[in-house]
């Protein structure tokens, strides 16, 4: 294990910031929900209906990452961040493109389900698993095809629902980045990435190990790193709340997202202060 | 999440009362003819607004406004005797008043949610203590029956 000093250097307030903040973020998704849930669903806002869902996966996401957090687990944090980011992006994409990205979206689900359904029969049999009948697979498959005549061939990619609103043939989940103006994130993004895939730099690379290549093989918790994810955490929830919120904006809605702004800063730099304090006396101890 | 936002449209609506704008509208147009109107007289005028009273407003002028009025010359060289006020679809007078009140909004807006937000980080900050027991005291509720049900897979004590 690396340095094993206090992880409180904070005395616990940041914490508390990063747990109020969730809990803010929670409510006013969920109290703006209740509020305009019957009006959305008899307008069919598809918008609405994203975005609520969204918002949700957000919270639960930065839920994960407060327990990862607490655990002293900052690459599995990070790597969740990844997806956080991921929905905040998708939700800043749906609002800028309305209703008909929003739908498209929706409806991607019968892509994916498609794409599952082929997995399944080509493993079930290996799995031991009941097979799929041929009436089941030919229900999916026709919806598949449904949609890829009304939304053209390009719906079938990954990021198809986003074809024709970034006007590109495959898009990326980069292309959806830049188009939201969220580039600037994207060094972070590739950064948590070396955490879920299996490549060299996350084997090497390791937020909670500290001097960043030390010769040690972090095989458990560590009280370094926090501070990326807690920061990032803060960022995009913020993002993703303020975004859904700004659908029905109003002078409460003003209020609060101008809030978790301020708030989020704070997370942002409580960590960052106590990660450096974390670090500093780390150095001194290996100068003695 | 509309307390601030009902406080904030009563406001308007008291601002933007038919009585308040048409007396600024008459006042005005009363001042673009030299006449300065007096607080009573524009009291006389909310209050016949006010009873949505259609038709004239009447109300005496003082006497230097009578002199205003007798200096002024129309067009024929003739003084004015009555001062006539008419408002029509091309009146500019409105659109200048709305114009005034865009500008005030997005000004005084930006100024509401700041001094508000930090009302409420404040109010939160203070709250936090009791919010986290309360957060916390449901996590641990539940995390005890989660280890009660998953006791056997997970290995809990």
């Amino acid at each position: 294990m690396p340095s094993s000093q206090d992880s409180q250097k904070g005395g616990g307030k940041e914490w508390d910031l990063l747990e109020a903040f969730l809990e803010i973020s929670l409510e006013a998704g969920s109290d703006f929900n209740q509020e305009f849930r019957a009006e959305a669903t008899q307008q069919h806002d598809h918008v609405f209906e994203v975005l609520t869902r969204l918002h949700a996966r957000a919270c639960q996401i930065s839920s994960e990452i407060l327990a990862l957090l607490r655990a002293g687990h900052a690459d599995g944090a990070h790597a969740r961040w990844r997806s956080l980011h991921e929905i905040t992006v998708v939700g800043m994409l749906i609002r800028s493109g309305g209703t008909e990205i929003a739908e498209r979206y929706l409806l991607h689900d019968g892509i994916e389900s498609y794409k599952a359904a082929l997995l399944y029969r080509e493993q079930s049999d290996r799995l031991g698993y009941e097979p799929m009948t041929d009436e089941e697979f030919q229900t999916v498959e026709a919806r598949y095809q449904q949609l890829l005549s009304r939304f053209g061939l390009s719906y079938r990619r990954e990021y198809g629902w986003a074809a024709t609103a970034l006007n590109k043939e495959n898009p990326t989940f980069r292309d959806l980045e830049d188009h939201v103006q969220l580039m600037h994130l994207r060094p972070f993004y590739k950064m948590a990435s070396h955490n879920v895939h299996a490549n060299p730099k996350g084997v090497f690379f390791k937020l909670g190990l500290y001097p960043a290549g030390e010769e040690v093989l972090l095989a458990g918790p560590s009280d370094m790193g926090l501070a990326d994810p807690a920061d990032g955490t803060a960022i995009s929830l913020g993002q993703i709340t303020i975004t859904l919120l700004m659908t029905r904006p109003n002078i409460d809605r003003l209020v609060i997202s101008e809030t978790l702004m301020t708030l989020g800063r704070e997370i942002g730099e409580t960590f960052l202060k106590i990660q450096l304090a974390l670090e500093k006396s780390d150095q001194e101890m290996r100068d003695r | 999440m509309k307390i601030l936002q009902e406080i904030f449209e009563s406001q308007i609506q008291k601002y933007w009362s038919v009585e308040r704008i048409g007396a600024k509208l008459i006042e005005h147009k009363m001042k673009a003819l030299g006449v300065n109107p007096t607080p009573k007289q524009i009291a006389s005028i909310k209050s016949h607004l006010k009873k949505r009273k259609s038709g004239t407003v009447r109300f005496k002028l003082n006497a230097e406004q009578d002199q205003v009025l007798l200096a002024s010359k129309v067009a024929g060289g003739e003084p004015i005797r009555n001062l006539t006020i008419d408002f029509d679809d091309t009146d500019s007078s409105a659109e200048v008043l709305m114009h005034e009140f865009r500008e005030g909004l997005s000004q005084i807006i930006p100024e509401i949610v700041v001094k508000q937000s930090a009302l409420l980080l404040k109010r939160l900050k203070r709250n936090a203590p009791e919010m986290l027991k309360r957060r916390r005291g449901e996590t641990s509720a539940f995390e005890s029956r989660l280890a009660k049900r998953w006791r056997k897979g997970m290995g809990f004590a």
